[in-house]
């Protein structure tokens, strides 16, 4: 059991056989940034020789800053990685700068033309990874039953919301596996581990409207016995789409609905309708679906008012039937457009992005305050219009409201779940959404 | 197990989501009061000392 963020770092380290290899590849998410960038730091200061790469999203929109920031760290894989590894791979067996090549950005000069994989169907198959199976036992040994088996579906999104990272790293245009193709992948996966509950990876799988729903017709003649559950936009759907989603075998999704104000969604160029998605939401939970939908508070404009109707959102989302719902604390992910626009304060109060349970050692909160734009996740938004008393109490609320509504469907699965109340019947809010949006 | 008013409670929290936040924003006056942020160890050492010290009749305090 780790105590601190150094205790992780130190056993990374462990696993590692620094002498053995004269490359190093780092996939780096923001939220394990500062674990993965210091051992990066702590391999390079062993193996002075050796290449140090970082790649993965977190690198991607901040690559210069990185290099300006991390000496140690000799290139910055941008985008997709696939093609990218590859012609590293060949051009360091080959003797030659294994780092310049296209999709590296390097302290010599950008070469950051991101290698897009176009044809996803070509991508090799995960599960002939070993170590695949080994994470989903591991989850499984924590979440023994529901767990859904992970397998990507789809990258990019056309959206331009403008506190998330996921166009900046895969881009605006949305490419997905064929039908056949994840059909094949989950018959592998299932002889091997008999799991038929999937999740469709993707930021979101129902856009485009006319290819999702072509995926989902081709689902339904080939596959019988899978289910799979996948994020979605509920809005660009419509009512009639649900029974050919539930015909292909989805039977979970899981919904962005981010605040219950329109203006906060307008805002955040998210081009929602409130109203619509609501509408959706109930639509989907009346036809069987298992719905989870998620909110945000702290955007920088945000009253209390505003985020007290988020809150009841949530807590009426459970109440009409949702299977779960979570409330998050903005997290300003680097390089995400929010970021730019507004102050971000670092007080202790920070989103789950950052929640490990490990406490910062000296060194990691060094940097933190060195470079705040490149750990701007450890903090939150300046809200001038509401205490921080409130953001953190309404944080903390929403996880246990959803804790004890999973508490009790576990106590008397046949009184919890849907208490068959539309959405407005237990507070003002849902109703009050349809009405407000109605109007506008 | 809990005893049967302990599950009304619950109940009654399961059914009204202010509540449990107004629950919440207590702790977090308390502790905007004392300059802290508590852990979640700390936030349990804080409620079983709460417990020893309330009254017969006095409120129970649950903070999950």
């Amino acid at each position: 059991v780790f105590q601190t963020s150094d205790d992780l770092v130190e056993a990374l380290l462990g696993a590692i056989e620094i002498d053995c290899y004269d490359l190093f590849g780092f996939s780096i998410v923001c939220n394990s940034a500062h674990i993965s960038l210091d051992v990066a730091r702590r391999v390079k200061a062993q193996s002075t020789n050796a290449v140090i790469l970082a790649g993965g999203p977190y690198g991607t929109k901040i690559s210069s800053e990185v290099l300006c920031a991390f000496p140690f760290i000799d290139g910055v894989a941008v985008g997709e990685g696939e093609k990218t590894i590859q012609a590293i791979l060949s051009a360091h067996e080959e003797g030659t700068r294994c780092l310049r090549v296209p999709g590296v950005v390097t302290r010599e000069g950008n070469n950051c033309a991101t290698q897009i994989i176009n044809d996803m169907d070509c991508l090799p198959f995960i599960g002939n990874n070993e170590s695949y199976y080994e994470a989903l036992d591991a989850v499984r040994e924590i979440v023994p039953e529901g767990a859904a088996t992970p397998l990507e579906a789809t990258r990019g999104c056309p959206l331009k919301c403008s506190f998330c990272s996921t166009r900046q790293v895969w881009g605006a245009s949305v490419r997905r596996k064929s039908a056949r193709k994840l059909v094949d992948e989950m018959d592998r996966i299932s002889a091997r581990n008999g799991q038929t509950f999937f999740s469709l990876i993707g930021d979101n799988v129902g856009v485009p409207r006319a290819p999702f729903i072509r995926f989902c017709n081709e689902m339904a003649q080939l596959n019988e016995r899978y289910t799979w559950g996948c994020s979605l936009k509920l809005d660009k759907l419509e009512k009639s789409h649900i029974p050919i989603m539930y015909e292909a075998g989805c039977r979970a999704i899981f919904v962005g609905l981010e605040s219950a104000s329109q203006a906060t969604l307008d805002q955040v160029n998210k081009t929602a309708s409130i109203r619509k998605e609501l509408e959706m939401v109930q639509a989907c939970i009346d036809f069987g679906m298992h719905v989870e939908t998620s909110f945000i508070i702290g955007f920088p404009w945000e009253t209390e008012e505003d985020i007290w109707d988020t809150y009841r959102l949530h807590c009426e989302m459970l109440q009409a039937g949702a299977f779960r719902s979570q409330v998050s604390l903005l997290s300003p992910i680097p390089g995400t457009q929010i970021v730019s626009d507004s102050k971000i304060i670092f007080d202790g109060l920070q989103s789950y992005l950052t929640d490990d349970g490990l406490r910062l050692s000296q060194g990691h909160l060094d940097w933190i305050e060195e470079f705040p734009d490149l750990f701007s996740h450890f903090g939150h938004y300046e809200t001038p219009n509401m205490s921080r008393i409130t953001l953190k109490a309404l944080r903390d609320a929403s996880s246990q409201f959803a804790s004890i509504h999973a508490t009790q469907r576990k106590k008397n699965p046949e009184n919890s779940g849907n208490h068959g109340r539309a959405l407005g019947a237990t507070y003002p809010y849902g109703r009050k959404a349809l009405e407000t949006s109605a109007q506008g | 197990m809990a005893s049967e008013n302990i599950d009304k409670m619950m109940l009654a929290l399961q059914e009204n989501g202010v509540l449990v936040a107004e629950l919440q924003l207590v702790f977090s006056k308390i502790e905007a009061a004392a300059g802290v942020d508590l852990t979640k160890e700390e936030k349990r050492e804080f409620v079983a000392e709460l417990a020893k010290i309330a009254s017969k009749e006095g409120p129970l305090i649950i903070w999950l």
